[in-house]
């Protein structure tokens, strides 16, 4: 009955919240994107999880943990049919090796800070350098819908800044979903039942075999005459497919579905078409997923509270660091010349930044884990909601907006 | 070719994998995900497969459920099903809400007589049909113990009940398929529909009055005459509120329809199951409300008393076809070739009864209103599936009759397996020679005009 209750319960506020977010835009007040990405459901599934009114309590959380694997392959495929090669190359190839410059800037930076502050409290823990590993990774993670909700207010000189930003978010994205690939089949589960018997290398190898072999399938099966219906019958199957088999081998559903999404945005002709079916039932299904996330939230001790707050400030001072030096150089150019400030725009962590988290949570850190990997989840959604306040702060600093 | 080809890739994918991590097999994560997206997928490919071969896809989903089930390629084993158990109910519930929607009362009106004469018609003549078959010629061939006069009377009435009973969901899912809409489709259905409500009414009679003739009664006939009605007029109750608060959030929201839709679903079928469970203790008897009739009630009252109807066709329109395979191929799972191949002879010949008394019914209603034979012939046709309602109240058979009890349910089991595949095959060609099937292309029958 208490899971009855409390799928309702996220179905209603599901619907609910569907209607508040992403419609309405409040550009000029700080911490708009909170409601506008929908990240107010980290703290309604927070509410409505173990840690006060216990109706998404440990047992049902299990029972929709297939939710969550179907939400991370959605996702991914998401990202993945998004990078079109036609798209991205017009920003030309030397942009590429700024941006990758830029994200390893910011990962060393984020890495460094993280090491010597987590090894201050965690000092002897075997699993510090994987804990970094995926904070840093995580932070990388720029929200590309934050930056368009943002761009639509601002005047119409500033727009291409606003493409620039998405530009560099989305491939900072696809860095940090293969990163974050990587890094899961250095992982190997304690728990029994999931991940194959491969070395590390061999399983992220496995992933994007799979991927490939997912998205031709797809593409094959789209290249038929398909009604709509089809084609979201087929997008759930594989979905479902896709995610599952991750599940049982240990691998990533996010770099799968992503492979898979970029196979069928640069070979299909109807990746447009598909992109919209697909947002079509996103929004609901991804209220759901923040809702479970923020169930998942523990905060244990103030010690959770003060590493999001250091994480979030050492994540946004990379940013800021690393984008003067690097990012001023991506579009040289551009009509409007961008500023030593572009790395601040990138703040807004949202989408990506929640399905890492959960990803970590499910496939890293089970329950019968160290403290820090149970820490580093809750470190992560807290420093997720954090930028989500601070985001709208840069952005109106980078475009020089109220 | 390229269903195929992507079919046969996917089974070789999941075998692999199957093999190697047979353990994980057991995780409701994969089960919930790569074990149900794999059935989703591979009864799509098949029933697209089956459409080339000019079947109606829901043979399609039925087959690939019966491959892939734990009978034939043991790639879905009975326990990994339990945990797909609940997609079965939500869908169940979504195919009901269509089916009352697709009862509109003013088309209905038109056709009363026909109608009328159907649903007096056919439960009349298969209930006679293969009652005098049960009665009189069953015993003799030795396939059940000796009973009573009275039990055996009783019996022969539950399966002449149970005879009685269609598939909705079929017809509906075959209706869809071929965009058939006309005064023919529409007959099938309503007549359909109101058929599965008298089996579920005469069944529950004949099984306690089965009860009070023997020593054990389970169910007091003082008992029933409460508890029937009662739950009918509760269903159909909850039925009229659910299509009120429908209807209110057509009004004021109007948006993801099919995420409110399996919401809907989810709370009629939970909502019935915890009724059930509760009120032993609270009315003194346990009340099993039907969500298939509380959904249908529903589809029909917003379609005909709310007049909302068109919001909620529209949103199944777009989402129905996932619905469909995963319920058929779960249907498919649960068909027991185990049965039909250890009573296949007896099962053809009852069977074969049951249509006999389907097309003796058609005709002879269509005879009495004056249509043509042909009309007769195309009713016939229609009214074969079976499944659903059946499987369930079969199931009731063995535990009211320990002797004998599992050997008529394994040969119930038996029958509906051949009129679950026959029957959506004689529907779609039936719908197809009305000329009211606009989604099949047609092949011209006998000589063209110019001939």
């Amino acid at each position: 009955m208490k899971t009855i209750a409390a799928i309702l319960l996220l179905a209603v506020l599901a619907l609910a919240g569907h209607r508040k977010s992403f419609v309405r835009v409040l550009p000029s007040r700080a911490g708009s994107f909170f409601f506008l990405t929908g990240t107010e459901f980290l703290l309604v599934g927070y509410l409505l999880g173990d840690s006060f009114l216990g109706i998404l309590d440990a047992s049902t959380l299990d029972r929709v943990r297939p939710f969550l694997i179907v939400g991370l392959g959605w996702i991914g495929l998401l990202a993945g049919i998004q990078l079109e090669w036609k798209a991205l190359g017009t920003f030309g190839r030397v942009s590429y090796l700024w941006i990758l410059l830029y994200g390893c800037c910011v990962l060393s930076l984020v890495s460094a800070g993280l090491y010597g502050l987590f090894r201050h409290w965690f000092p002897a823990d075997p699993q510090l350098h994987l804990t970094v590993a995926v904070l840093a990774v995580t932070a990388l993670c720029t929200a590309q819908a934050s930056i368009a909700l943002w761009m639509q207010h601002v005047s119409k000189q500033k727009r291409p800044l606003g493409i620039m930003l998405q530009f560099v978010s989305s491939a900072n994205d696809v860095i940090a979903i293969v990163l974050f690939g990587l890094l899961v089949g250095f992982y190997q589960p304690a728990q029994g039942g999931i991940g194959a018997p491969l070395f590390p290398l061999q399983k992220f190898v496995v992933c994007l075999l799979l991927g490939v072999l997912m998205g031709l399938l797809l593409l094959m099966l789209f290249r038929t005459r398909l009604g709509e219906v089809d084609k979201i019958l087929i997008v759930i199957g594989l979905v479902l497919f896709g995610g599952g088999m991750a599940y049982l081998l240990g691998i990533s559903p996010l770099l799968l579905h992503l492979v898979a999404g970029m196979i069928l945005a640069n070979l299909s002709l109807k990746s447009e078409e598909t992109y919209r079916l697909l947002l079509r039932i996103e929004r609901p299904l991804y209220l759901i997923f923040l809702m479970i996330a923020g169930a998942y939230l523990h905060i244990g001790s103030p010690l959770v509270l003060l590493l999001a707050v250091a994480y979030a400030l050492i994540r946004a001072l990379s940013h800021g660091l690393a984008g003067g030096v690097f990012l001023r150089r991506v579009f040289p150019k551009a009509e409007i010349p961008p500023t030593r400030t572009m790395g601040w725009g990138l703040l807004s962590q949202a989408g990506l930044g929640v399905a890492l988290a959960v990803h970590f949570h499910l496939w890293i850190a089970d329950p019968s884990s160290l403290p820090i990997l149970n820490v580093t989840f809750s470190v992560l959604l807290l420093a997720i909601l954090l930028n989500e306040l601070i985001s709208p702060l840069g952005l109106a600093y980078v475009t020089k907006e109220k | 070719m390229t269903h195929l080809f992507v079919l046969v890739v996917l089974v070789l994918l999941q075998g692999v994998l199957l093999k190697g991590f047979p353990q994980a097999f057991s995780l409701v994560e994969v089960q919930l995900t790569l074990n149900f997206g794999f059935l989703l997928l591979a009864a799509y490919l098949f029933g697209e497969w089956t459409a080339r071969i000019r079947l109606p896809k829901l043979t399609g989903y039925l087959f690939a459920g019966i491959l892939l089930g734990p009978d034939v390629l043991g790639y879905f084993s009975r326990e990994s099903l339990v945990s797909l158990a609940f997609i079965d109910e939500l869908a169940l519930a979504f195919i009901a809400l269509s089916a009352g929607l697709e009862l509109r009362m003013q088309d209905l009106r038109k056709q009363w007589r026909v109608l009328s004469g159907l649903i007096v018609g056919i439960p009349v003549t298969v209930f006679c049909t293969i009652f005098s078959f049960l009665y009189f010629a069953l015993p003799r061939l030795g396939l059940l113990p000796a009973l009573p006069p009275a039990q055996r009377w009783i019996l022969a009435a539950l399966l002449g009940t149970l005879a009685i009973a269609r598939s909705p969901s079929s017809t509906l899912a075959v209706i869809k398929e071929c965009k058939a809409r006309g005064e023919f489709s529409e007959s099938v259905l309503c007549v359909t529909v109101v058929m599965d409500i008298l089996v579920i009414i005469l069944f529950s009679l004949f099984l306690a009055l089965a009860g009070a003739t023997s020593a054990e009664a389970v169910t007091h006939v003082d008992d029933l005459w409460v508890k029937i009605p009662a739950e009918l007029l509760l269903s159909l109750l909850l039925g009229f509120f659910l299509a009120w608060f429908m209807s209110v959030y057509v009004r004021y929201i109007q948006t993801e329809g099919i995420f409110f839709l399996l919401c809907v679903a989810f709370v009629v079928t939970r909502l019935t199951q915890a009724l059930a469970g509760t009120s032993e203790g609270v009315i003194g008897f346990s009340l099993h409300l039907e969500p298939l009739l509380i959904c249908m009630s529903a589809g029909f009252f917003l379609q005909n008393l709310f007049k909302k109807g068109a919001f909620y066709e529209t949103t199944i329109d777009q989402s129905f076809l996932p619905i469909f395979v995963v319920f058929f191929a779960l249907a498919g799972t649960g068909l027991s070739l185990e049965a039909l191949g250890s009573m296949w002879q007896w099962a053809m010949l009852y069977a074969g009864i049951r249509i006999l008394g389907v097309f003796l019914a058609c005709h002879g209603t269509m005879r009495v209103l004056g249509a043509p034979f042909r009309r007769g012939n195309l009713y016939g046709m229609s009214f074969i599936t079976q499944a659903g309602v059946s499987i369930g109240l079969a199931g009731l058979i063995p535990r009211r009759y320990p002797e004998g009890g599992e050997i008529l349910f394994t040969l119930l089991l038996a029958v509906i397996v051949i009129n679950q595949i026959v029957g959506p095959i004689a529907f779609k060609l039936a719908l197809v020679q009305s000329g009211e099937a606009k989604g099949v292309a047609q092949k011209p029958v006998g000589r063209s005009v110019r001939a």
